[in-house]
């Protein structure tokens, strides 16, 4: 994000209206073609809006794979996906040097892109890769481009990386380092869906097959979306309970709670925080508003807190996961920042 | 915006209000136990009177004071309570971010704002405030009895302290005791009553009774003395007035042996003490050292010797008013002082082979045997041994004890010891325990025990010797 040193002036109506408009379309679509889940689609369009990388949780099946599909097809993005295996090298992600004979009869190294130069990379089943194969990304998600021989090589310009991870079958798999879950903006569970969604998913579709989109958007407006995403914003007091939330997270903090003392060993770092106040951003524009509010920050917390906050033993032994040591943050830490005695607390009354 | 500025100001002074009103409260309750503390403090150790310490009271201004200026120092601000009202409104962000920037044609998207209100959970500050406040009031209402501390109960020793005072005055005005040991008896009687205290009675009790008994007993021992001297001022008044009356049918030998004997008898009384002087010339005591005193000369120095025993007398006198000696001694020496010199002369005269004049005289003055009267005591007459009696030709009278009385007495047992006569009793005697009240007895014994007749064979079996 660019800092800008004069205060801009707020998005007015007419100026957020068609980014708006394109989310809601978005996620309209999404909805038709992937049913059950518009809290998922919201929370990845928030990702694709704060141009960040997600990490899909689920069990197999679940449509992992054709909501990131769905998302191509709608951006009107390159979508390349790569299953991992144990034996995926490096290479095979981000691109090999060839022998090639040109037409003038010589022979020299060309580079073979590898499937990273994409818009989007779905990265399938990503804990099942090697250690080294999944550093081979930590460069592309960070930098969004590909050093190799000495040559860097920029990715296409939006490159998200949506990866997949299976929560069971963890025998022969290698659990993503700290470094690269940290580079995600988003981890989100993607849960089965109901009998009245899985009903009419058999009902309406063939072989579960999803409908191909209506509408897609163009590059120019999803260029308009980034731009208004930077127009959005962050009020002083949210930005300070972001911070004040990610500060919490660590065992040392003043504000942190009782299970964050007893069963986190390491909190979020400044860049949990960065991703909290852009997926506000998102969550608050796909709300039609150009402010963010606390409840856009509330929202985003857990999906940007969960995988970035190690436990130690004791939790496991507890049974505590991090989602209940966020939710129980959330619900402690007052986010006006007023500071006021434990005996003196604010009610809310109807207005007249 | 105008109506946000209101409602800012509002919910911010709503909140201020509170947060006085809890600091207020805290602080005087903390406050009003220090002050209770003090007070008992005060009342307990320093005896500080109730009104001053009302005056404490002044000091709430304090607490008070410190409450409204931490307040204002800690108020909420403006920007915290906007952000209040912008998530309870929920407004989006837009209330907070009119405070920075123009919002446009936003701000009539923003709903009405809800006042919130507040709540205060002050069950317990209360409840500490009313215990300071009781602990307050009690710490003035407590008796201050309750409330002393560490302040040691003297213990009035006043009337046996003046008593002792008294009684060592006595024996230093009667020069029985010097008046630096005086002084230093006075000095300990004087610390001993500044010293008294109701935490340790027992010491105090323990150190009057040990100068009590120091004084007494140089009393005793004075008086003991002053006895003796009576006694011996007796003898020689006593000489000197027989040997006045009889002077002149006196063997002049044993005149002068008396004569010599009475100097000194005198000149031991004026050795002893000083209260002798001025009473007797050294002219006369010359005379008589040299045994030639004349009747009336003899009377002067029979004079003199009375006044000597009359200022002891008065001496002991003094000291049984003071309490020292019991009118048992005084009396005593009432008696030791009386004397008949009457017949001295011819005593002497027919004792002069048995004694020493000094001897005799003492003899006489205790009492001859045998002369009795009323004032002259009883006579007891001298205890005097002859020969032992012989028992040739005494016989005793025989008597024969009747076969029963012999048989009985192979088996008697020891019932009882009487300071009482032994006698035999004629025939049976009824035995006079209750349940064998009238029941024969056996004859011929001293001392009978009835005996049930169920019982016989047990009492037998029991006596029955092996």
């Amino acid at each position: 994000m660019n800092e800008r040193e004069q205060p801009e002036p707020i998005l007015q109506p007419e100026e957020l209206k068609p980014a708006v408009e394109l989310m809601s379309k978005v996620l309209e679509q999404l909805d038709r073609i992937l049913l059950g889940r518009s809290d998922l689609h919201r929370m990845v369009l928030v990702g694709i809006l704060s141009q960040g990388h997600i990490l899909l949780e689920g069990v197999p099946g679940v449509g992992k794979t054709a909501l990131v599909k769905a998302l191509g097809q709608l951006l009107d993005l390159e979508f390349n996906r790569v299953q991992f295996t144990p034996d995926l090298m490096p290479g095979d992600i981000l691109g090999t040097h060839i022998l090639q004979e040109t037409p003038q009869g010589k022979r020299e190294m060309t580079f073979q892109p590898g499937p990273v130069f994409a818009n989007i990379l779905l990265a399938d089943e990503i804990n099942r890769a090697s250690p080294k194969t999944q550093s081979a990304l930590l460069e592309a998600m960070q930098e969004r481009s590909v050093t190799l021989l000495g040559t860097t090589r920029t990715l296409p310009d939006p490159f998200f990386v949506l990866a997949s991870q299976n929560p069971i079958e963890l025998e022969g798999t290698y659990p993503l380092p700290e470094a690269q879950l940290d580079r995600f903006l988003f981890k989100l569970v993607v849960s089965n869906v109901g009998v009245t969604v899985l009903d009419e998913i058999i009902s309406t579709r063939r072989r579960g097959e999803p409908p191909l989109p209506t509408w897609s958007m163009q590059a120019e407006e999803l260029r308009l979306a980034f731009d208004t995403m930077d127009r959005m914003f962050l009020p002083k007091p949210v930005s300070r309970y972001i911070s004040r939330l990610a500060a919490a997270t660590h065992r040392e903090a003043s504000e942190a709670t009782e299970d964050v003392r007893k069963y986190v060993s390491y909190g979020a770092s400044p860049r949990a925080a960065i991703a909290m106040a852009e997926a506000a951003r998102g969550y608050a524009l796909l709300a039609g508003r150009p402010t963010v509010g606390f409840e856009d920050v509330r929202t985003v917390a857990p999906a940007v807190l969960n995988h970035r906050i190690i436990l130690n033993y004791k939790a496991r032994f507890d049974q505590a996961d991090t989602f209940s040591v966020v939710n129980g943050l959330l619900s402690s830490l007052d986010e006006t920042g007023l500071n006021l005695p434990g005996d003196l607390e604010v009610v809310e009354v109807k207005d007249q | 915006m105008d109506t946000y500025t209101k409602a800012i100001r509002s919910v911010r002074s709503k909140i201020a209000a509170f947060l006085l009103l809890r600091r207020m409260v805290t602080f005087v309750t903390v406050w009003g136990f220090l002050w209770g503390l003090v007070v008992l403090v005060l009342r307990g150790a320093v005896g500080v009177p109730l009104l001053p310490l009302v005056w404490g009271s002044a000091g709430l201004l304090v607490p008070i004071g410190l409450a409204v200026g931490l307040t204002l120092r800690c108020m909420p601000s403006r920007t915290a309570v906007r952000a209040l009202l912008d998530r309870m409104s929920g407004c989006g962000g837009l209330l907070m971010a009119a405070e920075d920037r123009d919002i446009g044609r936003w701000e009539r998207q923003i709903p009405s704002l809800s006042t919130p209100s507040l709540r205060w959970r002050n069950v317990r500050c209360w409840g500490l405030f009313a215990a300071a406040t009781v602990f307050v009031l009690v710490s003035f209402l407590v008796p201050r009895r309750f409330a002393a501390i560490g302040s040691s109960h003297a213990l009035d020793v006043g009337k046996e302290v003046e008593k002792l005072a008294a009684q060592i005055e006595t024996l230093e005005e009667e020069e029985i005791i010097e008046p630096s040991r005086a002084e230093s008896l006075e000095e300990k009687l004087t610390q001993l009553r500044l010293e008294a205290s109701g935490e340790d009675p027992v010491k105090t009790w323990e150190s009057l009774d040990h100068l009590e008994e120091i004084v007494a007993q140089t009393a005793r021992e004075a008086a003991e003395d002053a006895l003796g001297k009576t006694e011996r001022l007796t003898q020689a008044e006593t000489l000197a007035e027989g040997l006045a009356e009889g002077a002149a049918g006196m063997d002049p030998q044993l005149m002068a042996e008396a004569m010599r004997e009475l100097a000194d008898m005198v000149e031991r009384a004026a050795e002893e003490t000083d209260l002798f002087e001025g009473k007797l010339s050294s002219e006369l005591m010359n005379f008589c050292k040299a045994g030639s005193l004349s009747p009336e000369q003899l009377g002067e120095i029979s004079a003199a010797l009375r006044l000597y025993k009359g200022d002891i007398a008065r001496c002991l006198g003094r000291l049984c008013r003071a309490g020292l000696i019991d009118i048992e001694t005084v009396r005593v020496c009432e008696e030791l002082g009386e004397f008949d010199s009457t017949g001295l002369a011819a005593f002497l005269a027919e004792n002069k082979d048995i004694g020493s004049v000094c001897e005799l005289v003492g003899l006489w003055c205790e009492g001859l045997p045998g002369r009795g009267g009323v004032t002259r005591g009883r006579g007891d007459a001298p205890m005097t041994w002859s020969d032992g009696t012989s028992e040739e030709g005494a016989t005793f009278k025989e008597q024969s004890l009747p076969p029963a009385a012999v048989a009985a007495l192979k088996e008697n047992l020891l019932v009882g010891v009487s300071i009482a006569a032994p006698s035999v009793a004629d025939g049976v005697e009824a035995s006079k325990v209750e349940a064998l009240a009238d029941a024969v007895a056996g004859g011929g014994a001293a001392h009978t025990q009835t005996i049930l007749p169920r019982h016989r064979g047990a009492v037998k079996r029991y006596f029955e010797r092996r």
